[in-house]
């Protein structure tokens, strides 16, 4: 099981993603929610690439300092692979807004002000991309939106996909859940898989997409 | 329920080759068997799931306040979700501890956490990197399930870590 052969293998069994259970606040996903494969990622970015991503995505979103050589990452691909280069753009009108709030509430309740609209770029492709990532294509990643109620949420014109960190939590067991047909925890229940917030809880079930 | 977890095949993860000069000082031939590359009596998974907040705090992530700059990350396992800190220390070492047992669920069945365990997560050159482990731990899941799944072929996987233009390829085989 080599890099593109991971993605092209979850690709043939199709698989939806319903949101299960919520716990607390989390501005990226509603009680019940589904989302299918398209869902996964931010447009069509590689699966196996923005795991990679993710690693440093998280860091960037809390204002860590990385160095600007590790900030240029590659896909897992051996032979053919991707280079993106991180990258900001302006945020929109509702983004700004939502950070004046933010700045003023941070002393009694803390959260993330965004400087800009953070985005993946490819720079260089070597060989044939699987996905078909050409130099120039943007990612965007997700910040979500902001929740009004617990299963409203106000939409600050982010695409309402899957929450990064949830993404980087199951992405890896994907295929092993296909091929085992469930989690070993499942035991013929539902399979169930959970975000790293503890508070959150946000837990999905997955199943086949029976469309 | 049962009390089965997700689970790691007896997997062997060799340097191929290196191209330029690798950051973490691997070299080609060196072999890493999974014990030597997660914390002793750290579950993989929670593992892999705390490396995007160790790499952020390790590079001064603002997740809080300044006074309790931490971050608590769980376990995909709904039905056991232990849940860990990641901070810094004092000295700048980077700590993951279980916190209060009343946030689990049930009890895991393969690893023995108590509230207070505490994992320094070394830095530096003599320890398998992270990144590196970020990297190749979807295709650790997936040749561990074709091999319990007995699928016909080798079961081997190659893939390189993330960095650029200097980086290095692993091939993964089970033993």
């Amino acid at each position: 099981m080599n890099p593109c052969e991971y993605t092209s293998s979850i690709k043939s069994f199709p698989v939806v993603f319903k949101c299960e259970k919520k716990d607390a606040r989390c501005g990226y996903h509603k009680r019940g929610q589904r989302y299918d494969f398209s869902g996964l990622t931010s447009g069509s970015l590689c699966p196996e690439a923005y795991h990679n991503l993710y690693y440093l995505t998280l860091g960037i979103l809390f204002k860590s300092k990385f160095k600007d050589k590790e900030l240029i990452v590659k896909c897992p691909g051996a032979k053919n692979y991707v280079v993106f280069k991180v990258g900001s753009d302006k945020l929109n009108f509702r983004f700004k807004v939502l950070n004046i709030v933010k700045w003023i509430f941070f002393r009694f309740y803390p959260g993330q002000i965004y400087a800009g609209r953070l985005f993946w770029e490819v720079v260089k492709t070597v060989g044939e991309c699987s996905q078909h990532h050409v130099v120039g294509d943007r990612f965007y990643v997700n910040k979500g939106s902001f929740q009004l109620t617990p299963d409203l949420l106000f939409s600050l014109g982010e695409p309402s996909g899957l929450c990064p960190a949830v993404f980087d939590n199951f992405f890896p067991y994907l295929y092993s859940w296909y091929v085992e047909k469930g989690f070993p925890y499942s035991n013929g229940s539902c399979d169930l898989i959970q975000c790293p917030d503890h508070k959150a809880n946000i837990t999905f079930k997955i199943e086949k997409d029976s469309r | 329920m049962t009390q089965a977890c997700f689970k790691l095949e007896n997997i062997n993860v060799e340097v191929k080759s290196i191209k330029g000069k690798c950051k973490a000082c691997f070299c080609v031939g060196d072999n890493f068997s999974l014990e030597t590359i997660i914390p002793k009596g750290l579950c993989p998974f929670l593992y892999h799931t705390a490396l995007p907040y160790l790499a952020a705090i390790e590079n001064g992530a603002v997740f809080n306040l300044l006074e309790k700059n931490f971050m608590i990350a769980q376990c995909p396992n709904p039905k056991v979700g232990v849940a860990v800190k990641i901070q810094e220390g004092k000295e700048k070492e980077i700590k993951i501890s279980v916190v209060d047992p009343h946030t689990k669920k049930s009890s895991c069945s393969y690893y023995h956490f108590e509230s207070g365990n505490n994992w320094v997560v070394p830095r530096g050159k003599n320890f398998f990197c992270r990144r590196a482990f970020d990297s190749i731990f979807p295709y650790l899941n997936a040749l561990s399930a074709q091999v319990r799944a007995c699928a016909k072929g080798e079961h081997i996987s190659i893939m390189t870590c993330s960095a650029y233009p200097d980086f290095v390829t692993f091939r993964l085989t089970a033993l």
